[in-house]
């Protein structure tokens, strides 16, 4: 355990991880990628017989969810947590110098020892100068003084740190837990979010369960060529989000302006024609204005929609439905022989296996896309603090400077604590001081 | 773009390429006339260069972050006017415009060989996002970009060729002084680049519903990102600095320049599309 701790704080493995994120992510880009039986990829691996003998079953054409990615992500979050301890340690021993109790620097060897006899100013006013304030510590040895900088930076490193564990954690957990579909709502319908409802393409986390809101979304109506601040935003979908009667939201969805309710983000999706039918079973049953958003490609850049109904004994029956600009649609019954015949609105027609089918409307539909993933804000708040805590440990790092002169005749040892963010300090310091530099010294750094 | 838009690109184009010329020949002949001219003409040609982004802008509506040639016009008058803040601090690092200034003079150079006719913003392009995700890629770019410049200084002080040099390299602050601030550079850099990486996030997170996609672009600016992170980790923690950490920075300016310059060329890559050329 305590072998697989060192080799987790290791410096040497967190820089071998970072290469190999780069490498990899690199190598990647030279790959096709998507689903195994996408064209391009097939097209690929057709081309590349033995790179494909690799790349395939090692997952690679979608990389970034292939078991050696994972595994290397794996191994950094480890890397960071393990990092981030060792510098919580360190940042927490850091505080108790900055606070003005030296013991642990001065057994260490001193960064410069100033001889005696030398005019100098006195310490206080010149290390103000580095913004460095002296520290009264009561265990403090007679003839010590400690002056430090600000302390919240002290624990910036770990800080920052912690906050890329947190990310990379947020990250991987909403990928597990999220979902993102399309759900196609045809104008005056409402839809309710519930896994039926979507498209083929719900794409749902392995944790993600049956997580649906159930939500109702009531597409209101369509800005058609919608200009808001001057800019062209298109045709966009009126949405109204409902628990059940309740409005929850409502507002006109478009790119840059999603409807957000909690976790839930509804964005804007192709907008296409749809039909409102009323359809009459051979035994009498009426389905009336069942709205039909014509959402697939049809041939000839026709939009089409394929319909089951559930008949009396049972059998389920598929009515295929096609049109090229909504106010005509052409029926046809794969189970009669294909059989198709064209209508217009208030049109019916009767189909060789006894249903009836009569457009009532010819409408649109819009679709929306709707992603649930309550891990994007948290990504943020990480993001956020990492960003803040990097900011402080590279531009406000924490400094100490501890003179000793065991007596008013004796040298000045200097100890120069964390010049190592900025490796002109202690020279700076030094020479303020009235002495010079000795490059060769210990400051103790590595050991607090 | 409008006339005066243009002839003031032109004089910024061409003053650039002879300040560059001068701190080359300063540098080279150890003048110091000719690198204060060459000084005083970069700030003139980043006066003519900004004029004539500032004129873009009021007449777009928008600043320069739509398509390669605002991009790129951004980034060089970036590099510029971040070179000549630098010299103002510190003068003596004036020398390291060897550098800066053909880089600078390239960038906009390249923007004259493709359109110049502004993007119209679209839908998804309205967005405050877009104005912070380039603003802080160019000041991530300059950053590194001139952290590259004082790594090359550094090298060339330590090198066999310092001799040719000595006497312009002499008015640079100490080794440590380059290294730290070198250091500090790539820090700012790194966290410019991280902002640049989060708003593009906020930004794809509200146009269309994810936030990250794994493009080409998305993938190379991690990719550039991980080195300058492995560069303040081999720093910070490992002890290297000097020659070995200057070395890191030489090595890490192609990967930067590709992720924004060449990915759009080389992949299919979504931001291909508002970085057309």
């Amino acid at each position: 355990m305590r072998a697989l701790s060192r080799l987790l704080r290791s410096r040497q493995l967190a820089a071998f991880l970072i290469v190999a994120t780069m490498t990899y992510a690199a190598l990647a880009t030279l790959i096709p990628l998507g689903p195994q039986d996408s064209p391009t990829v097939r097209d690929w691996a057709r081309k590349h017989p033995a790179a494909e003998a690799w790349v395939g079953p090692l997952g690679l054409h979608q990389p970034f969810t292939s078991p050696p990615f994972l595994v290397i992500v794996a191994l950094l979050i480890a890397s960071t947590a393990a990092c981030s301890l060792e510098r919580t340690r360190r940042g927490l021993a850091l505080l108790t110098v900055l606070r003005g109790d030296a013991s642990s620097v001065l057994r260490t060897d001193p960064t410069a020892v100033l001889p005696s006899g030398v005019d100098r100013q006195e310490p206080d006013a010149l290390l103000r100068a580095f913004g460095l304030r002296q520290r009264i510590h009561a265990g403090c040895p007679a003839g010590v003084k400690v002056y430090s900088s600000r302390l919240a930076s002290s624990l910036a490193s770990a800080t920052f740190h912690w906050a890329l564990v947190l990310l990379f954690c947020f990250a991987a957990l909403g990928q597990l837990m999220r979902s993102e579909g399309t759900i196609a709502v045809v104008k005056g319908q409402t839809v309710v979010d519930r896994r039926a409802s979507y498209l083929n393409g719900l794409s749902a986390g392995p944790l993600f369960g049956d997580r649906f809101t159930r939500y109702g979304l009531r597409l209101d109506g369509l800005s058609m060529g919608l200009v808001v601040d001057g800019v062209r935003r298109g045709d966009s979908p009126n949405v109204t989000v409902l628990r059940d009667t309740a409005v929850v939201a409502r507002g006109t969805v478009y790119p840059n302006n999603p409807l957000r309710i909690g976790s839930v983000v509804i964005h804007r999706g192709p907008i296409g024609p749809a039909a409102r039918l009323t359809i009459t079973l051979p035994n009498g049953q009426v389905e009336k204005g069942r709205p039909v958003p014509f959402t697939d490609e049809g041939p000839g850049g026709s939009s089409s929609a394929s319909l089951k109904l559930e008949r009396p004994d049972g059998a389920v029956e598929t009515i295929l439905l096609e049109t090229t600009k909504g106010a005509r649609i052409r029926v046809a019954v794969p189970s009669a022989g294909y059989h198709s015949a064209p209508i217009g609105v208030g049109g019916e027609v009767t189909l060789p296996n006894g249903l009836e089918v009569r457009m009532d409307e010819a409408t649109t539909y819009a679709s929306l896309i709707v992603v649930n993933d309550w891990s994007v804000p948290l990504i943020y708040a990480a993001f956020a603090l990492a960003a803040a805590a990097e900011c402080f440990a590279l531009f406000m790092p924490s400094r100490a400077v501890v003179l000793r002169r065991k007596d008013s005749d004796a040298d000045m040892e200097v100890w120069v604590v964390r010049k190592r963010i900025d490796p002109a300090f202690p020279e700076r310091v030094i020479a303020a001081l009235g002495g010079r530099h000795d490059t060769t010294d210990s400051t103790g750094e590595e050991r607090i | 773009m409008t006339t005066t838009e243009a002839v003031l690109l032109w004089i910024a184009v061409v003053v650039y390429a002879v300040a560059a010329a001068a701190f080359i020949g300063g540098g080279f002949l150890s003048k110091d006339r000719l690198l204060n001219t060459a000084i005083r003409l970069t700030a003139a040609g980043a006066m003519s260069h900004g004029v004539s982004l500032g004129l873009r802008w009021v007449r777009t509506g928008h600043g320069p972050s739509l398509g390669f040639f605002e991009v790129a016009s951004g980034l060089a008058f970036l590099g510029a006017a971040g070179f000549l803040l630098l010299i103002w601090r510190y003068r003596g690092l004036a020398i390291t415009g060897v550098a800066v200034l053909p880089v600078t003079f390239l960038v906009l150079g390249a923007t004259f060989l493709v359109n110049p006719e502004a993007e119209q913003v679209s839908g998804s392009l309205a967005s405050v996002w877009l104005a912070i995700h380039v603003l802080f890629a160019n000041l991530a770019y300059g950053c590194y970009v001139i952290a590259f410049a004082l790594a090359s200084a550094y090298l060339v002080r330590e090198s066999r060729y310092r001799d040719r040099w000595t006497a312009t390299l002499e008015r640079l602050p100490s080794q440590a002084v380059l290294d730290g601030l070198t250091f500090r550079l790539v820090g700012a850099g790194f966290l410019f680049q991280g902002v640049m990486i989060a708003s593009g996030a906020v930004w794809a997170n509200e146009a269309w519903g994810r936030y990250w996609g794994w493009d080409p672009m998305e993938i190379w600016s991690l990719i550039a990102w991980a080195v300058y992170a492995l560069y303040l980790h081999l720093t910070l923690t490992m002890g290297w600095k000097g020659r070995r950490a200057a070395w890191v920075l030489v090595i890490a300016l192609p990967v930067i320049v590709f992720s924004l310059l060449g990915v759009p060329v080389v992949y299919d890559s979504i931001h291909g599309a508002y970085l057309r050329i």
